[in-house]
């Protein structure tokens, strides 16, 4: 297989009803360098046919035996992106480079990333770029109040597009991103006026990107630190939506991979549909980088190293979005696995 | 694929393929024999708590064990989990007290 940053990026377009994901669609597709992208949608409606490559699907999806919803393969999606894949190696269409999915305004972004990560071809072409939401400034705070699939939008997201602040009042769009900070402190907050923003800053830096990795993973940190002092300066008992937790975990000694791999797995087969974000920098033993760890959901992407530490803190950070499941018992649980691992080795 | 038992290599998981996953070749040769050594050590700790045992097969997949001997062969850590929860009708979730309280008192 090759390297995982070699792979065509997918980036999903996300965002409640009228948020704006079709705007900002038009717009990105209006770009020079988007050129070379080839776009998924579920209704052609005002997205710009005169792209050269968009594909509409079918909703038609396939709940697995499992009963968990976000293990849900979207049959669709794996066709159309199987079948466009078949004709760039025949050549019958342009050589795209990357590949955009705009999902319906209700849909729930988690069963796409796990069709994403369940087909053995799709798997070997493809990986995942950003989860893009886009958030109306205007209705934004409303909709994540009444609508759980809004809500789960935003907090699995790497980017987010806050849309209409051209006709939003000033106090609403410092609401919604102090919501949003709060709710998902490591995405990065993007505003669109009219749609415009930087499409190079949404598609172009991503995890994986050799380029800019390093500099993502400091401005996680950066992020998560920020969200960190003002919450213990602020007591803000209602930092969270409702639900939705977000935490970071902090281990001094280094973590045994080993450990850490059965005790992630063994947590997300338990609770995946409620974790819906981790990710992370891990001080690994016997590893010399830093480990980056990904996941959405039931899917972790492959971990990867980068080459150097972002700054002298040498601990493992782990950023949770969790569906009302405490900090405490996470931090322990893990705490315990470590420990026997250690026990592990002091025994053999 | 194994010549003799005709076993497609599974290996893919995240949690089998290294540290490095995104960008190297999974381990190989004898780190990676120490390693699926120690994830089956360490499993077995948690699994005591379902009256199931895990063991290495062919350094490829892992055979799934109950006191009953009921036997299943299973590919991947999550495989292992729903196949344990699945024979011992019990939960495998690390959150659970037990579970932690079992770990912290086993040497």
């Amino acid at each position: 297989m090759a390297a995982y940053s070699r792979l065509t990026p997918l980036f999903i377009v996300t965002g409640f009803l009228g948020s704006g994901k079709t705007t900002l669609l038009n717009r990105m597709l209006r770009h020079p360098s988007l050129k070379d992208a080839a776009v998924l949608v579920n209704e052609f409606g005002d997205v710009g046919l005169d792209h050269f490559l968009v594909e509409k699907m079918d909703e038609n999806t396939v709940l697995l035996e499992s009963g968990c919803l976000c293990c849900t393969i979207r049959d669709d999606l794996k066709d159309a992106i199987i079948e466009l894949n078949s004709k760039r190696e025949r050549g019958e269409v342009p050589y795209y480079k990357r590949m955009i999915i705009e999902t319906t305004g209700l849909a729930d972004p988690s069963p796409i990333i796990f069709t994403l990560n369940s087909d053995i071809i799709i798997k070997h072409h493809y990986r995942l770029g950003s989860i893009i939401t886009t958030v109306d400034a205007v209705n934004g705070l409303k909709q994540m109040k009444r609508h759980a699939e809004s809500v789960k939008q935003a907090s699995v997201a790497d980017r987010i597009v806050i849309s209409k602040t051209d006709i939003a009042e000033a106090g609403d769009i410092e609401r919604l991103r102090a919501k949003l900070e709060r709710l998902n402190p490591s995405a990065e907050l993007i505003e669109a006026v009219n749609g415009d923003v930087d499409v190079k800053r949404l598609l172009r830096a991503d995890i994986y990107d050799a380029r800019t990795k390093g500099a993502e993973v400091r401005r996680w940190l950066a992020a998560e630190e920020k969200n960190d002092s003002e919450h213990h300066h602020s007591h803000d008992v209602n930092r969270h939506d409702e639900h939705i937790r977000t935490f970071t975990l902090t281990f001094d000694e280094a973590l045994d991979w080993t450990a850490f791999g059965i005790w992630l797995t063994m947590l997300l087969h338990a609770h995946g549909e409620k974790v819906l974000r981790v990710k992370g920098i891990l001080n690994v033993k016997g590893v010399e980088a830093p480990v980056i760890i990904n996941g959405v959901q039931h899917v972790v992407h492959p971990p990867m190293h980068l080459k150097a530490w972002p700054d002298d803190d040498r601990r493992s950070r782990i950023v949770f979005i969790v569906d009302d499941i405490g900090q405490d018992l996470i931090e322990r649980s893990l705490a315990a696995f470590n420990a026997a691992a250690a026990a592990d080795a002091a025994a053999a | 694929m194994c010549a003799f038992c005709a076993l497609l290599s599974g290996g893919s998981h995240w949690s089998e393929a290294g540290t490095d996953a995104a960008e190297s070749d999974a381990p190989s040769g004898r780190d990676r024999l120490m390693e699926r050594h120690h994830r089956v050590r360490l499993v077995n700790r948690i699994l005591a708590h379902h009256g199931c045992k895990l063991s290495d097969w062919n350094n490829n997949s892992y055979i799934l064990r109950s006191q009953r001997g009921q036997t299943s062969i299973v590919d991947s850590l999550p495989q292992v989990w729903a196949r344990a929860e699945e024979i011992s009708k019990k939960p495998a979730d690390p959150l659970d007290p037990g579970l932690l309280e079992r770990l912290s008192k086993t040497p």
